[in-house]
């Protein structure tokens, strides 16, 4: 009789040991204004086309809470099991903050919650306290504001989003990107800029990761 | 408590009450920043027909009024009678500050000042100034300083303007006694 064989689960990006895929995840909520939605779809598309960064790592791109345009507004983000999520957050190298007013409200709201798991529920906030004993490898963290933000007018639970000094910024500070009325070449064209820098990191941190 | 009481008036419809909805969101996110607390009628009163005990309380406890400013509004019995409790306390006692924001077009004949009201007389009951220099236009205004409408057609264009607003709007909490 063949022996029972153990299953064993295995995080996909440290196989060998070290990390070997670079694994973006994009933290968004969807907005009145409907901006997130435009720009989450356009960089989701164009990030799935690729399959390597400039280092030759292979890339995967999760973005919990999104659906297709065909679906409901109320349905486009944030409705997903902790068990999803979990998965979706394992592994993860770039956490892409889609920040708008609606996400940050959202994330404050959440930071004195708990999950059913009794992880903060606020998504940023179960990012940033992450620590070097639980990942072998902090997320980069990536900001993309759709709106002109002050970030030191913003805390999520203890932390003030101004005194974080491992922001990526995708933009400058208080500079925001365009939105798809504004000119679609353009809005395009940023998407696209945006994943140059991105893609252009790498998994060695530099001198404004955390690691 | 928030040092910073904020009453929101504004005439439910389309698009206002998104407009007042969103200009919310916006505010509530940097509340904790800039010592806020909001106090928006409810979404689920109707029209703005209701006349609460809650909205009678927050009218007398606000140290600013912010008027989501269009022509619906001007036209509003009860949006007026909300910017009357305003005016009244604040011609008694400078409190509330009251600020504008321009959130639709409003009809040039609605928005003028009774010259009769410069002496100091009441002469109707409608909401009237005394001073032209007590009414503060947090904006939106654009590259030439001109007031002009939130352009809710443009959503790029209006992040900016709430952005605009935030900052108009922290400037006046930091300079106390300027109207």
């Amino acid at each position: 009789m063949p022996r029972k064989q153990k299953v064993v689960i295995v995080d996909p990006a440290q196989i060998g040991g070290g990390v070997k895929l670079r694994k973006v995840y994009i933290s968004w909520v969807a907005d009145d204004l409907k901006r997130a939605y435009e720009w989450v779809g356009q960089l989701r598309e164009a990030l799935q086309a690729v399959t390597q960064d400039d280092t030759s790592t292979p890339v995967k791109t999760v973005c919990p809470g999104w659906r297709d345009a065909s679906a409901s507004e109320e349905s486009m983000a944030g409705n997903i099991s902790e068990v999803e999520l979990r998965d979706a957050r394992t592994g993860v190298t770039d956490l892409l903050v889609v920040a708008t007013s609606a996400y940050l409200n959202q994330q404050m709201k959440q930071a004195g919650n708990k999950s059913d798991l009794g992880q903060p529920a606020s998504e940023l906030l179960w990012f940033l306290s992450l620590g070097p004993q639980l990942v072998p490898r902090l997320p980069v963290c990536w900001l993309a504001p759709l709106e002109q933000l002050k970030l030191k007018r913003y805390r999520i639970g203890e932390v003030n989003l101004g005194d974080l000094p491992d922001w990526h910024h995708l933009k400058r500070d208080e500079a925001r990107f365009i939105s798809l009325e504004e000119g679609k070449s353009k809005f395009v064209d940023e998407i696209q800029e945006a994943m140059d820098q991105l893609l252009g990191h790498g998994l060695n941190p530099c001198q404004r990761c955390r690691n | 408590m928030a040092s910073n009481q904020l009453f929101i008036s504004y005439k439910h419809g389309d698009p206002s009450t998104l407009i007042a909805q969103s200009f919310y969101d916006h505010l509530d996110a940097v509340s904790d920043a800039l010592d806020l607390n909001i106090y928006m009628d409810d979404k689920d009163n109707l029209g703005g027909d209701v006349w609460s005990e809650n909205v009678g309380d927050a009218l007398n406890r606000c140290t600013h009024f912010i008027v989501l400013l269009n022509t619906a509004y001007w036209l509003s019995k009860e949006c007026r009678r909300e910017l009357r409790v305003a005016l009244e306390r604040f011609e008694h006692g400078k409190v509330p500050r009251l600020l504008f924001v321009k959130s639709e077009e409003i009809r040039p004949d609605l928005f003028t000042f009774n010259k009769d009201r410069q002496s100091g007389e009441l002469t109707s009951d409608d909401p009237q100034l005394c001073r032209v220099g007590d009414l503060h236009f947090l904006g939106p205004f654009d590259d030439n300083t001109r007031l002009v409408r939130l352009d809710w057609d443009n959503k790029g264009r209006l992040s900016d303007q709430y952005a605009q607003l935030l900052n108009r709007l922290e400037r006046t909490l930091n300079s106390p006694g300027q109207g």
